[in-house]
């Protein structure tokens, strides 16, 4: 789906809380987080162990499905040089578990996801999505991408991806996050940082 | 004797309802003065020391931690048992009507996740009614209240600084704390909105320590205030107000104790209270001098409408009347001029380092707005760690693919920002709340059915925000992610959705009109007093908790004064 986050719903935070709550609604397509009344799933409840939560729903994906998503992540968004492909990431395990959520939306997600995957097989034929030539894959993949619904459960899965990616402690580092460290003082941002910024407005101003 | 049996025949001066910020702004100063308190909350015993999820990862918690229905702001926000539902515990919206209601089931309440914002109210936010007609006025001025805020941040701790600005009062000298510097994206829209809209952006005021204050730390500029704080640099009832009551030796509190009704004595004075123990489901009375309502805005209008036929205290009308919530309309942009900046720590303190008060109160004064009351802007986006919802929102702006899909992330990691309006709301007649005649909760109390409707007063200020915050963003060249076509009636959030819910036993000059006098004692039951959002007026632009701490505070004081005469 392309539609961007719903911006018209607040919250008591403001607009950052809105920011990273809203997204995942708008990302996945899911409809509104939370509709859900809450006696109607089994998740990890309303008072889960913060630090030390459990491992709440067991892993329901086949291996052969594991490989195929953790196959098509590395399609998505493939190794860099300061990065790894998200298959060595732990991708494979993160599919799962979100797949395997009890959860309304990522019970969706679990039923979109695996037509896609059954609509990539399709297209590259009898040997099938892991056996296949990587020149078909990629081909069976642009061919996807001009249909629906298919393509839009491949854009969800590829927010999905680069959320999963760049949560890991590899991924914040290689997109730039520093930070969640303790520190005596708060510097702001580095003097260069302002200087570009007193460029930038110069120039919208003299325009 | 169970324990449990001793606490009920044991003797307490006050019974204090609720323990976030007006009930444990009540046990504070009421223990401090010398009065022996039994608090009763909800829910379950809390302690952030040991239960706060500091440092930990999106890749630490379930689903990297994104919000589901059992945890609806994420696995790692504080709160305890509740959210926008709570099991067995339910609520009714009217069809007609928009409205959401958050609840916590936790020692401390909702101050262990709150937004810690913490604004004074200013001279007109008590006396609108007298300026423009509209509304009612307060039963105290700004000068009344200005001591109790003094005392309250110096009790908290507060960050921000004197501006000078029309109608959000500065603090005396030598209270507030050193601001943090902003943030890059804070910054830039400190340069820009001055520069290119006129709008001044200064420091926010908010409830987290950047210096230690007595045997609290500072804030080390890491892990989201909204986890609560195992070191206690922000504010918390449960690490603030209740440990230093506690220590005095005069206060009891009991968990997971629901009160549903103020009982009375023969001359119709409060002499205790009904709960239902929530793990039991078995119903208690114990008995006090006096009974102090702190349960919530909701919860304390419940549990007077529950007490008597009528509502207690409800000769006015007015107990459940009144409901008003933040006018909030949010847009959010891609700004250009934060493409592809350097790695740097980012993080500060996860609260607002800077904001925008109104700042056309004298063009709304000359009548050249269409709306009455004001608003100010807050600010989100930037730099922080992401998360799932972060980066499908950063993959929404994307047209990459493949390995230049990566390069695109890195280059516009943290370069959306939100503006969000935080805006007056004046009672109506159409928002209120009463005891829904049919459902029941899991002990078979009624429950609260909402009602609620925005003003014609509110739908222009949240039209006026939104095209503010587009101008906002174009002027700097900024993408806009809102679909300004949207009708804003549609666009504007929820009743309750803020969080900023007031109103429900307002105080007011005559009991005609109000169901509070001026010192938040019931004007029917002198020894019944409400110390939460219920007791507001009306519901200016700022947030709430600041003046519900000092209105607690000030209450308090004058019931320790009748305590110690004898006369409560």
């Amino acid at each position: 789906m392309s539609r961007t986050p719903d911006l018209t719903e607040t919250d008591r935070r403001g607009a950052m809380r809105l920011a990273a709550i809203t997204a995942v609604g708008g990302a996945t397509g899911l409809g509104p987080i939370g509709s859900a009344h809450a006696a109607e799933i089994r998740g990890y409840g309303k008072d889960p162990d913060l630090l030390k939560p459990a491992r709440y729903w067991p892993p329901t994906l086949t291996t052969q499905e594991r490989e195929g998503l953790a196959l098509l992540a590395d399609l998505l968004l493939p190794a860099q040089a300061n990065l790894a492909a998200p298959s060595a990431l732990g991708f494979a395990d993160f599919i799962d578990e979100w797949m395997s959520a009890p959860y309304p939306a990522q019970q969706n997600d679990a039923r979109r996801f695996r037509a896609l995957l059954a609509a990539l097989g399709s297209e590259v034929g009898q040997s099938g999505w892991l056996g296949a030539d990587p020149v078909v894959r990629a081909q069976a993949l642009l061919r996807i991408e001009q249909r629906e619904p298919a393509n839009e459960a491949l854009n969800d899965l590829r927010k999905l991806v680069v959320g999963a990616v760049y949560t890991t402690p590899e991924g914040m580092a290689a997109i730039g996050y520093r930070g969640n460290e303790a520190l005596e003082s708060f510097a702001g941002p580095p003097d260069e940082v302002l200087a570009r910024f007193a460029a930038e407005l110069a120039k919208l101003t003299s325009a | 004797m169970t324990a449990n049996d001793r606490l009920l025949m044991s003797e307490h001066d006050v019974i204090v309802v609720g323990s976030g910020a007006a009930g444990g702004m009540a046990a504070y100063a009421l223990t401090h003065a010398g009065a022996r308190v039994l608090m009763l909350e909800a829910g379950r015993d809390y302690d952030p020391l040991t239960e706060t999820p500091m440092f930990n990862l999106p890749s630490d918690a379930p689903l990297r931690g994104e919000a589901t229905p059992d945890k609806e702001f994420g696995f790692h926000d504080a709160t305890v048992g509740g959210g926008w539902e709570v099991p067995g515990e339910p609520y009714v919206v009217a069809s007609d009507a928009k409205f959401k209601w958050w609840r916590a089931r936790m020692l401390g309440g909702r101050t262990n996740h709150w937004g810690r914002l913490a604004f004074r109210f200013g001279p007109h936010d008590f006396k609108g009614y007298s300026a423009d007609g509209r509304g009612v006025d307060w039963p105290v001025t700004y000068e009344d209240m200005a001591p109790w805020y003094d005392r309250v941040e110096r009790l908290i701790g507060v960050f921000g600084a004197a501006e000078g600005i029309e109608n959000s009062p500065d603090s005396p000298p030598g209270i507030l704390q050193p601001p943090p510097k902003p943030r890059a994206y804070e910054a830039w829209m400190q340069m820009a909105m001055g520069k290119l809209s006129g709008i001044p952006v200064v420091p926010a005021h908010a409830a987290v320590l950047t210096r230690p204050l007595g045997d609290r730390p500072a804030c080390f500029y890491a892990t989201d205030c909204w986890r609560g704080c195992a070191i206690r640099a922000n504010f918390q009832s449960t690490t603030v107000l209740i440990p230093p009551a506690r220590a005095t030796g005069r206060l009891t509190v009991r968990t997971d104790a629901m009160v549903f009704k103020v009982l009375r004595d023969s001359r119709g004075k409060a002499a205790g209270v009904q709960f239902v123990d929530r793990k039991t489901g078995a119903i208690h009375q114990v008995r006090a001098r006096a009974v102090v309502l702190g349960a919530s805005t909701g919860e304390t209008a419940r549990i007077l409408l529950q007490s008597a036929d009528g509502g207690l205290a409800n000769g006015s009308g007015q107990v459940g009347r009144n409901l008003m919530d933040t006018v909030a309309a949010v847009v959010g942009a891609e700004v250009p001029q934060l493409h592809d900046l350097p790695p740097f720590n980012d993080d500060g303190v996860s609260i607002s380092h800077v904001y925008a008060p109104w700042w056309l109160h004298r063009e709304q004064v000359a009548g050249k707005l269409p709306f009455a009351r004001g608003y100010h802007i807050e600010f989100g986006g930037g730099r922080g760690m992401p998360s799932i919802g972060s980066m499908s929102e950063l993959v929404s702006l994307s047209q990459k693919r493949g390995a230049d899909l990566h390069e695109d992330m890195r280059r516009k990691f943290g370069s959306t920002v939100y503006m969000g309006g935080r805006g007056a709301m004046l009672p109506n007649a159409q928002s209120f709340c009463e005891l829904d005649k049919d459902v029941r909760d899991r002990w078979g109390l009624p429950v609260l059915k909402f009602h609620f409707r925005w003003g014609a007063e509110e739908i222009a200020q949240a039209a006026h925000q939104r095209d503010m915050f587009h101008d906002v963003f174009e002027a700097m060249g900024g993408r806009v992610l809102t679909d300004r076509s949207v009708p804003i009636e549609d666009a504007m959030g929820k009743g309750g959705e803020t969080n900023h819910e007031v109103g429900t036993a307002r105080m007011g000059s005559s009991p005609a009109v109000s169901v509070l006098d001026p010192w938040c004692q019931t004007w029917e039951v002198p020894n019944l007093y409400v110390v939460d959002g219920a007791a507001f007026a009306t519901s200016p632009d700022k947030n709430p908790t600041l003046t519900i701490l000092a209105l607690a505070m000030r209450a308090m004081d004058h019931l320790a004064n009748r305590l110690k005469r004898g006369d409560a």
